[in-house]
């Protein structure tokens, strides 16, 4: 067995640590977005949930006072048929395909950042060497 | 706002009797418009695109009550599935289609004597628990197989239902068992202003629609 040269292992951690951050903050976002401020959002992953007979979806809220000031909210994905017939799809489903959305618009968002800045730094050696080689 | 203090309004956070910092002197009006926003703004999120119980409970009831083939018809397979039989003997069928649950006393098929109560909830058979029979019981007269209830006919049954009933008129449930000497399915109509039941034969065909 050939040992695998220290460049490679080295570039191999860095992905499987890069895809780890980039799960991570994926997962925090959509526990941010999806329970916190906008569970609706949920219904944009029911063209992959709700049969073609039930067409319409909806985020159903519960609200349950559990103690005097406290109350805890259950949010589930339904779609609806036309007759008002229903299927509860529940909301585990929609947030694993969420944190995978949220994870490629992260990774676009990242890429779209650093990608001009890599230009801009190999730019400047070459505008300071032009600079210095004028008399 | 400190007591006591002339000038603008300011904003002090304290932790026990401790005065942790003084915000925003000068800028009280704006610091109390921007917590009041953001008060808001944090009881409001959480709810953004969500459809509270009672109004989509509503949808469901303006759509007719969501009374479809398919509840009692999986609920009789996922029965049938679970007795490891193609046919078996009900009692009574009832159906709630809001909760999405079927209700079925089973003739036990292994032992004709017994009659079990089977819930299946989502397709799926959630419960079985069994029924105490009386003395006069008979299940001989009183059961019948579930292949002969036209639960396929139910979406029919519904638009027959609601046509002879009132305007914005909803199932709210359906049941199947004997009537005398005959199998009937009876739907439960329900509107704002009115109650009524919808009989049928065990075949699909209206006989009466009554209020009550």
């Amino acid at each position: 067995v050939t040992p695998s040269p220290p460049r490679a292992r080295r570039s191999w951690l860095g992905g499987v640590v890069l895809v780890g951050v980039l799960g991570f903050v994926a997962f925090m976002t959509t526990i941010l977005v999806t329970i916190t401020i906008w569970p609706g959002e949920a219904t944009l992953t029911a063209p992959l949930f709700c049969d073609d007979d039930m067409p319409d979806a909806f985020v159903v809220v519960d609200r349950y006072r559990i103690e005097p000031g406290e109350t805890s909210y259950d949010f589930s994905l339904y779609c609806m048929g036309p007759r008002g017939q229903t299927r509860e799809i529940g909301l585990v489903r929609p947030s694993i395909v969420l944190t995978v959305a949220h994870g490629v618009v992260i990774a676009l968002l990242a890429v779209a950042v650093m990608i001009p800045l890599r230009r801009a730094r190999r730019r400047s050696p070459t505008v300071d060497a032009a600079a210095t080689a004028e008399p | 706002l400190a007591p006591g203090v002339t000038g603008p309004p300011r904003v002090r956070i304290e932790l026990g009797s401790r005065t942790v910092r003084w915000w925003a002197p000068g800028a009280g009006r704006w610091a109390g418009a921007v917590a009041v926003g953001c008060g808001a703004v944090a009881l409001g999120a959480g709810c953004i695109g969500t459809t509270e119980r009672d109004d989509f409970n509503a949808i469901i009831r303006e759509r007719g009550g969501g009374l479809t083939s398919d509840l009692p018809l999986d609920a009789v397979a996922a029965v049938a599935d679970e007795l490891d039989v193609d046919d078996f003997e009900i009692r009574s069928l009832s159906v709630s289609p809001l909760d999405t649950t079927v209700v079925l006393d089973v003739r036990d098929p292994a032992v004709p004597a017994h009659l079990d109560r089977f819930v299946v909830r989502r397709g799926s058979v959630d419960d079985i628990e069994p029924i105490r029979l009386s003395a006069d019981d008979d299940l001989d007269a009183q059961t019948f197989p579930v292949s002969g209830l036209a639960l396929d006919e139910t979406e029919a049954m519904v638009d027959a239902a609601l046509a002879d009933f009132d305007e914005g008129g909803y199932v709210s449930s359906l049941r199947a068992d004997r009537q005398g000497d005959e199998t009937a399915i009876v739907l439960a109509l329900e509107s704002p202003r009115a109650t009524a039941t919808a009989t049928f034969t065990a075949g699909g065909e209206l006989v009466a629609v009554t209020r009550t």
